[in-house]
C-alpha cells in the first residue's frame, strides 16, 4: 500500500498546487480617535472610539476532474465575510499630589462599550462546469436544487456586546508604596440574560524597600502582591439552547432538530481568583544582576465548558459551569552582566518557569472529564479528572502478568489490554524558559537566543509508523543474524521452530527456507496450564515491527509517548553599526547592518527523528505529520534619519 | 427638578435599551427558540429523514465501497473488480488489526454515536410531552409513539452491528442522573426481547394514538410524515413487520420465547405493499448527503459478485427471458461483450483477465463509455447510482415473503401457506420491486433504453420464474439446502439496499455460502461476526465500557447467532459452486 498510496497522495497534491485556486483579498483597517476635556487641572475627560474593520473576500476556481469523454467536476465559489469591533469608552480621570506631592493619587471612572459583530456569505455553483478554466457563475452546470441548496446560499452571521463601568485608583507614597484599587461590572451578551453580569474587583500592593532600608550592593528591592477575582463571558451563543429549524423545499413540511449539547440549567460568569507575590532586586553598581521572582496561585472556577458525556445519552457534552481548577506556577528571570568594559558588554537573560495544576471539582456527580483524543481514531485520551493533574494522557497499557511483566499471545507478539487504562503522562511542560545572552563589542552586536523546554508529553505518530514500518535505523535489530536475529524455519503446522542459522533446513521446513529474522520478545507467555512462563515464542522481526502498523485499530502502545524536552538554538544575530562618520556622510543618523538566522538547530531534544515543532499539532500533544523545519535567515539594514 | 428628570427619564430609557440588547444579541437569530411554535411535528420529521436511520447516508457509503473490504465487500454483496493491482488486499484474512477487515465506515462515520444523538429527537419529544395536558397531549402523544418507533428500530440495528449496547439508560441525557449521562451496556437478548415487546405495544395503541389526535393535528401531521403521508396503516404495518424480523433473528436462540409471539404478530397487520417513500428533491449524485452519491463516486467498487451474478445468469452469458432470472438486466448493466459477467473472488484467475485487457470504465456519468469498456457487470447505472427517483426503502413484500418462508419452514408458526410458496412470492414482488425502481429512473432515457430500461417480462414468465426457484427451494435435500436457496433471493431481493440487514442475516443463518478469497495461492475464509466500538464511547463513558471491552473485536458473534452455526464458516470450498 505504500508507494501507490504515496504517488497518490503526491499526485493529488501536485494537482491541487497546480490546477487549483483559493484567492483571500482582505481589507483590514483599525481606526480610533481620541478626545481628551479638561475640566480642571485635575480633572479630566478621555473619550475614545475605535473601530476595527475587517472585510474578506474569498475566491475559489476548482478545476474540472476529467474532459473525456464528458466534462466532469470543477467548481467556483465566492463568498464574503465581514468582522467589525467597535470600542467606545469615556473615563473620567483624576490627578493630584498631596503632602508636597509626597502622597499622590491617580484615579479613573466610566463606562465602556464594545461592540463585535460577523456575517459571512457565500455561494458555490452546483453540479460542475459545462467547459473548463472558465470560472464563472454563467458556466455552472446545475441544477440547483433542495439538495444543494447549501452550496448556493451559505450565511451566517452573530454579535456580541459587553457594556463596562470600571474604576480605579492608583495612590502612592513618594516612590516607595503604591497601592492599586480596581472595580469592574460587566453586563455580557455571552452569558444568559438572568445571569449577564459579574463584578470583579482586584488590588495590589508594591513596595519599594530599598527606598525605605539601605542594603548593600543592592540598588532596588521591590516587593509586589496583588489579588484579584476575574469575571468572564464565553463564546457567541455557546449559552444557548436553540433549535435548528428548516423547512422542507418543495413541501409544507417543517423539520425542527434539538441542540446537539445538554444545558442543565442556566450559565453562570466563569471566574478566576488569582493571586501573586514577587520580587524584583538589581544589585550591584549599574545593575549587574537583576533578579525578578514571581509566584502565582489561581483558581478557575464556574468555568464554562462542555464536559464530554457518552454520545449514548443522546448528547455529545454538558455545557455546565465546572467546578474548580488550580493552577500555581513559578516564574524566575535573572539578568545579569558578568563583562562589562568601556568597548565590552556581555548580557546574559535567564528565565524559567514551572506550573502545576489539580482539577479540584467538576461538576456533581461527574469525576472524569474527557477532553480529546490523542489521536483521531485511537482510545488514548487527555484528561481532566477530578483529582487529578489538568492534561494527564490515558492509554491502554500491555497486557501484562501479576508481576508486570510483557504478556505476548500466541504469536509471539505483545498486545494491549483494551481493559486496563493507565495514566503514563501529562501534555503540560514542567518547565520552560530561555536564556538571551547579548554581546556588546565596539560597533558590533552579537545576540544569541536558546530555548528550553522539560516535560510535556507528545506522542510522536511519525515515529511510531516508521517504527512499525521499519523505516528506522532502530528497527533494523533482530532483522538477521548480524543484526541479532534469530535462525528458525516454518514448519507444516505454521510454526516457527528454532534453528541455526548455518544449517541447512530439515525436511518438512516448508519452503525448505531457513530465517534469520527471528526474534523471542522479552515478558512471559500463558502455558497450556493457564500459568505464565517465560516466553519462548519465536516471531518473525517484520510481525514484530508490523504489529506497531495500526492505524485503523482502536489504540496505540505507549511506546509512541516522548518527553518533549530540548535545548534549541532559537536566534543568532549579529549587527554592526557603521561608523558614524560614514552615517553622516549619507545624511544618516544611524546605519546597521543585521544578520540573523532563527529557528537554527537543537542542541539537545529528546524526541528521536522529528521536529516537533515543524509538525501538525506542534508542540502540542500529538505530531502527526511532519514538514521541513523552517529556518530563517536573515540581511537587514536598520536606518535611522 | 425639571432637568433631574429629564435626567432620570434618558438614564432609564438607556438602560432599559442596553438590556434589550444583551438579550437580543444573546439568542442566535438563525435558531428557533422553543416556546415560540409548536416544535414536536418538526421533530418528527427531522428523525425520520435524517440519514443513517431509513436514509442512507453518502460519506458511510463512500467508505464502505471504496476499499473494497468492508461489510459489502466481505459479505459479497458488492466489490471492485479486484487484481493483484490492489494490493491491500493481501491481508484479506486479517481479523485481528482492523487492516484486513475494515469497519471503518462505521466507526469514521460515527454509526453508534449519530444512532444516539440523532434520536435526541426522541428525547425532546418526550420532555414536550411531559409538560402538556389535554389535547395538546393528545396531538403529540401520536408523534411520540412514532419516534419511539424509531428508536426501536435503530437500537435493533444497533444490536445487530455491535451486540451489548447501552439502552435501557440511553437516549436519556437530558434527565440530569449520571446514570443517563454514562449509560452502562446492556445485555443484547434483554434489548431485543425489551424491543420486541415495546414494538408489540405499539402495533396496539398506535391506531388510537392516530385516532386520539385532533383534526388539526392529523393535517399537520398529513404534512409532516413525508414517508407516508399520514397513513398511520403503513406506520402499523411498518412496526408489525420489524417485529417480526427480531421475532425470526432470536427464534434461533430461543424458539421457545419466539413461537408464541410470531403467531401474534401474524394475526395484526403486515404491509400489504413494498414500504417506501420518496425524498421531497431530486437526487444528484454529483453533490448532497444521500448514499447513491456514495455509491456513484465509487462506481469502481460497484461490481456484482459472482455470488449473486450466478444466481441470476443461467445458460450462456448474455440474458435470455424464461431462462434467467427476470431482475438480471434491471439490477445489472451489461459488459462489453453485451453480456452480463460477475466478479470473482479467486483473485489468482481473476487477475490475468484484467492484465488481458479486460477493464472497465469507473465511473457512472458516460454509458457509452461503461457500455463500451466494461468488461465484468456493474450495478445498473440507471437504477442505481443514477436514478434521482431512488425511494427510502423501509420494507417490502418481498423481505416478508421470505420471513414467512423461514417461519412456515421452521415450523415456528402457521402462515397459511407452504415454505415454498412464499418463496414464489417474494420472487414475483421482487421483480415488480425491482422493475418499478427501474422505472422510476430518467437517467440518459432514449439513449440506450433496451439497456437501462428492459422491458418486464410478462406475468407468466415471472411466475414461470417464481416457480422454477420454489421448485428448486422444496426438492433441497434438507433445512441447510432450503435455508441457502432462501438466503440467495434475500441477497438478490436486497443488495445494494440494504447491505447491513443481509451482513445480519448471513451471519445468523450462514447463507448463502461465499467465495472463498484466493490470493497469491493462500486460500481465505474469513468470518467478521461484529464491527467495534466508536473510541468516543472509550473515550467519554470508560468505565463503562470496559466491562464490554473483551468484546470488542471483530469475531464475536451477535447474541442471535444460533450456537449451533458459530462454528460454521459458510463458504463453499471452491468455485465450481452450484
Amino acid at each position: 500500500m505504500g508507494v501507490p498510496q504515496a504517488v497518490n497522495e503526491l499526485g493529488a497534491y501536485m494537482w491541487e498546487l497546480e490546477k487549483n485556486r483559493y484567492q483571500d483579498d482582505k481589507v483590514h483597517m483599525i481606526t480610533s480617535v481620541k478626545a481628551t476635556l479638561n475640566f480642571t487641572k485635575n480633572i479630566f475627560l478621555v473619550g475614545q472610539a475605535g473601530l476595527d474593520y475587517d472585510n474578506t473576500t474569498y475566491k475559489n476556481e476548482k478545476s474540472v476532474d476529467r474532459v473525456l469523454p464528458t466534462i466532469a467536476g470543477g467548481s467556483f465559489s465566492v463568498a464574503k465575510e465581514n468582522a467589525t469591533v467597535q470600542t467606545y469608552q469615556a473615563l473620567l480621570n483624576y490627578d493630584k499630589g498631596f503632602l508636597g506631592d509626597n502622597l499622590h493619587l491617580f484615579a479613573f471612572a466610566g463606562g465602556i462599550y464594545r461592540l463585535r459583530t460577523s456575517e459571512y456569505l457565500g455561494s458555490t455553483t452546483v453540479g460542475g462546469l459545462t467547459y473548463p478554466d472558465w470560472y464563472s457563475f454563467a458556466n455552472e452546470v446545475g441544477p440547483p436544487s433542495a439538495d444543494n441548496l447549501y452550496l448556493l446560499r451559505n450565511y451566517n452571521r452573530g454579535s456580541d456586546v459587553l457594556y463596562s463601568a470600571v474604576a480605579s485608583a492608583t495612590i502612592s507614597w513618594k516612590n516607595e508604596l503604591y497601592l492599586d484599587l480596581q472595580a469592574r461590572k460587566d453586563w455580557n451578551s455571552t452569558l444568559p440574560p438572568e445571569n449577564n453580569t459579574y463584578f470583579y474587583p482586584g488590588t495590589s500592593i508594591t513596595w519599594n524597600y530599598t527606598e525605605r532600608f539601605h542594603i548593600p550592593k543592592m540598588n532596588r528591592g521591590q516587593l509586589r502582591l496583588a489579588w484579584a477575582d476575574v469575571g468572564n463571558g464565553t463564546t457567541r451563543y455557546f449559552a444557548n439552547n436553540l433549535y435548528t429549524f428548516t423547512r422542507l423545499p418543495g413541501t409544507d413540511a417543517v423539520s425542527v432538530q434539538p441542540p446537539a449539547n445538554i444545558l442543565p440549567g442556566s450559565l453562570k460568569p466563569e471566574r478566576k481568583r488569582e493571586f501573586e507575590v514577587g520580587i524584583n532586586n538589581s544589585f550591584f553598581r549599574n545593575n549587574r544582576v537583576v533578579l525578578d521572582v514571581s509566584f502565582y496561585r489561581n483558581n478557575i472556577y464556574n468555568q464554562i465548558m462542555n464536559l464530554a458525556i457518552s454520545p449514548s445519552s443522546s448528547s455529545n457534552a454538558l455545557k455546565i459551569n465546572a467546578g474548580n481548577v488550580r493552577n500555581w506556577g513559578v516564574e524566575l528571570a535573572i539578568t545579569g552582566t558578568p563583562i562589562l568594559t568601556k568597548n565590552l558588554r556581555l548580557d546574559i537573560t535567564v528565565n524559567g518557569a514551572r506550573q502545576g495544576s489539580k482539577v479540584v471539582k467538576l461538576y456533581p456527580g461527574i469525576t472524569q472529564n474527557f477532553l480529546y483524543n490523542l489521536i483521531n481514531g485511537s482510545a488514548a485520551a487527555v484528561r481532566a479528572d477530578q483529582g487529578r493533574p489538568y492534561g494527564e494522557i490515558v492509554m491502554t497499557d500491555y497486557q501484562r502478568d501479576d508481576a508486570g511483566n510483557r504478556l505476548v499471545n500466541e504469536n509471539g507478539l505483545y498486545g494491549l489490554n483494551s481493559q486496563r487504562y493507565i495514566e503514563v503522562a501529562n501534555i503540560m511542560p514542567k518547565l520552560y524558559g530561555g536564556i538571551l545572552s547579548d554581546l556588546h563589542y565596539k560597533s558590533f552586536d552579537l545576540r544569541i537566543g536558546l530555548d528550553y523546554k522539560s516535560g510535556g508529553t507528545v506522542f510522536s505518530y511519525t515515529n511510531n509508523r516508521m517504527f512499525g514500518l521499519g523505516q528506522l535505523e532502530s528497527t533494523l535489530k533482530y532483522r538477521d543474524e548480524e543484526h541479532g536475529g534469530l535462525a528458525y524455519y516454518i514448519d507444516a503446522n505454521n510454526k516457527k521452530v528454532a534453528w541455526q542459522h548455518n544449517q541447512a533446513a530439515p525436511a518438512g521446513a516448508v519452503g525448505g527456507k531457513v530465517y534469520h529474522d527471528g526474534v523471542v520478545l522479552d515478558g512471559v507467555k500463558m502455558d497450556d496450564t493457564g500459568k505464565y512462563v517465560k516466553n519462548d515464542i519465536i516471531a518473525s522481526a517484520s510481525d514484530y515491527y508490523l504489529s506497531y502498523v495500526n492505524d485503523l485499530a482502536s489504540s496505540f502502545p505507549p511506546d509512541g509517548l516522548f518527553k518533549n524536552n530540548y535545548v534549541k538554538v532559537r536566534e543568532i544575530a549579529l549587527a554592526y553599526t557603521l561608523p558614524q562618520s560614514v552615517a553622516q556622510r549619507l545624511r544618516l543618523q544611524k546605519l546597521t547592518v543585521n544578520l540573523a538566522g532563527r529557528n537554527l538547530f537543537y542542541i539537545y531534544k529528546s524526541i528521536p527523528n522529528i521536529d516537533v515543532e515543524s509538525t501538525l499539532g506542534a508542540d502540542v500533544y500529538v505530531e502527526n505529520t511532519v514538514y521541513p523545519g523552517q529556518r530563517t535567515y536573515s540581511l537587514g539594514l536598520t536606518v535611522a534619519f | 427638578m425639571k432637568k433631574l428628570l429629564l435626567y432620570i427619564i434618558i438614564a432609564a430609557t438607556g438602560i432599559s435599551a442596553c438590556k434589550k440588547d444583551l438579550e437580543d444579541r444573546y439568542y442566535n437569530q438563525d435558531q428557533l427558540r422553543g416556546g415560540t411554535s409548536d416544535i414536536v411535528p418538526g421533530l418528527f420529521t427531522q428523525l425520520i429523514t435524517t440519514n443513517k436511520i431509513f436514509v442512507q447516508d453518502y460519506g458511510e457509503w463512500f467508505y464502505l465501497l471504496s476499499g473494497g473490504t468492508s461489510i459489502t465487500g466481505y459479505e459479497q454483496v458488492t466489490n471492485r473488480y479486484i487484481s493483484y493491482r490492489y494490493d491491500w488486499f493481501s491481508t484479506y484474512n486479517d481479523l485481528t488489526s482492523g487492516n484486513g477487515f475494515d469497519d471503518y465506515p462505521i466507526t469514521s462515520q460515527a454509526y453508534f454515536e449519530s444512532s444516539y444523538t440523532r434520536l435526541k429527537n426522541w428525547e425532546t419529544i418526550k420532555g414536550e410531552l411531559d409538560k402538556r395536558s389535554g389535547q395538546d397531549k393528545q396531538d403529540a402523544e401520536l408523534y411520540f409513539k412514532l419516534a419511539t418507533l424509531v428508536k426501536l428500530y435503530q437500537s435493533a440495528k444497533l444490536v445487530d452491528l455491535f451486540n451489548s449496547i447501552p439502552y435501557f439508560n440511553a437516549f436519556e441525557g437530558g434527565s440530569g442522573s449520571t446514570d443517563h449521562y454514562f449509560p452502562a451496556y446492556d445485555n443484547p437478548k434483554e434489548i431485543y426481547t425489551s424491543i420486541i415487546a415495546d414494538l408489540g405495544e405499539l402495533v396496539n395503541t398506535l391506531g388510537a394514538a392516530y385516532d386520539q389526535t385532533s383534526e388539526l393535528g392529523k393535517s399537520t401531521f398529513r404534512t409532516q410524515d413525508v414517508a407516508f403521508k399520514g397513513d398511520i396503516n403503513k406506520w402499523i404495518a411498518f412496526a408489525n413487520a420489524t417485529r417480526l424480523k427480531l421475532l425470526v433473528r432470536i427464534s434461533g436462540v430461543d424458539e421457545a420465547y419466539a413461537k408464541p409471539l410470531i403467531t401474534e404478530t401474524l394475526t395484526k397487520p403486515l404491509p400489504t405493499q413494498d414500504l417506501t417513500w420518496q425524498l421531497w428533491y431530486k437526487i444528484d449524485p454529483t453533490g448532497g448527503g444521500f448514499w447513491l452519491r456514495g455509491l456513484y463516486e465509487t462506481t469502481y467498487a460497484a461490481f456484482i459478485p459472482n455470488i449473486i451474478m450466478k444466481r441470476m445468469n443461467y445458460g450462456d452469458l448474455t440474458y435470455n427471458e424464461g431462462i434467467d432470472d427476470p431482475r438480471l438486466p434491471v439490477l445489472a448493466l451489461p459488459t462489453k461483450y453485451n453480456d452480463y459477467r460477475g466478479i470473482s473472488y479467486n483473485i489468482d484467475a481473476q487477475t490475468p483477465i484484467y492484465d488481458g485487457g479486460d477493464t472497465y470504465y469507473p465511473y457512472a456519468d458516460d454509458i457509452t463509455s461503461s457500455l463500451g469498456q466494461n468488461a465484468k457487470s456493474m450495478y445498473n447505472h440507471a437504477t442505481f447510482q443514477q436514478n434521482a427517483n431512488m425511494p427510502v426503502y423501509m420494507f417490502s413484500l418481498a423481505e416478508l415473503d421470505l420471513l414467512l418462508a423461514e417461519i412456515a419452514q421452521k415450523g415456528l408458526a402457521a402462515t397459511g401457506k407452504t415454505a415454498g410458496e412464499h418463496i414464489k412470492d417474494a420472487v414475483v414482488h421482487s421483480v415488480d420491486f425491482w422493475y418499478m425502481i427501474n422505472q422510476l429512473s430518467v437517467y440518459e432515457r432514449g439513449t440506450a433504453d433496451s439497456v437501462l430500461y428492459p422491458a418486464k417480462p410478462a406475468a407468466n414468465v415471472i411466475s414461470a420464474w417464481g416457480d422454477k426457484i420454489s421448485a428448486k427451494f422444496n426438492t433441497a435435500a434438507d433445512l441447510d439446502g432450503k435455508m441457502e436457496i432462501l438466503m440467495q433471493q434475500k441477497y438478490i431481493h436486497l443488495n445494494l439496499l440494504h447491505p447491513y440487514e443481509l451482513w445480519a442475516e448471513l451471519r445468523r443463518t450462514r447463507h448463502p455460502k461465499l467465495e472463498p478469497f484466493t490470493w497469491r495461492g493462500s486460500v481465505w475464509k474469513p468470518m467478521p461476526e461484529r464491527v467495534r466500538y466508536p473510541t468516543a464511547e472509550q473515550s467519554a463513558n470508560p468505565d463503562n465500557f470496559q466491562k464490554v471491552a473483551d468484546q470488542n473485536n471483530l469475531t464475536t458473534p451477535i447474541f442471535w447467532v444460533p450456537t449451533a452455526l458459530r462454528s460454521v464458516v459458510p463458504y463453499w470450498n471452491d468455485y465450481n459452486y452450484e
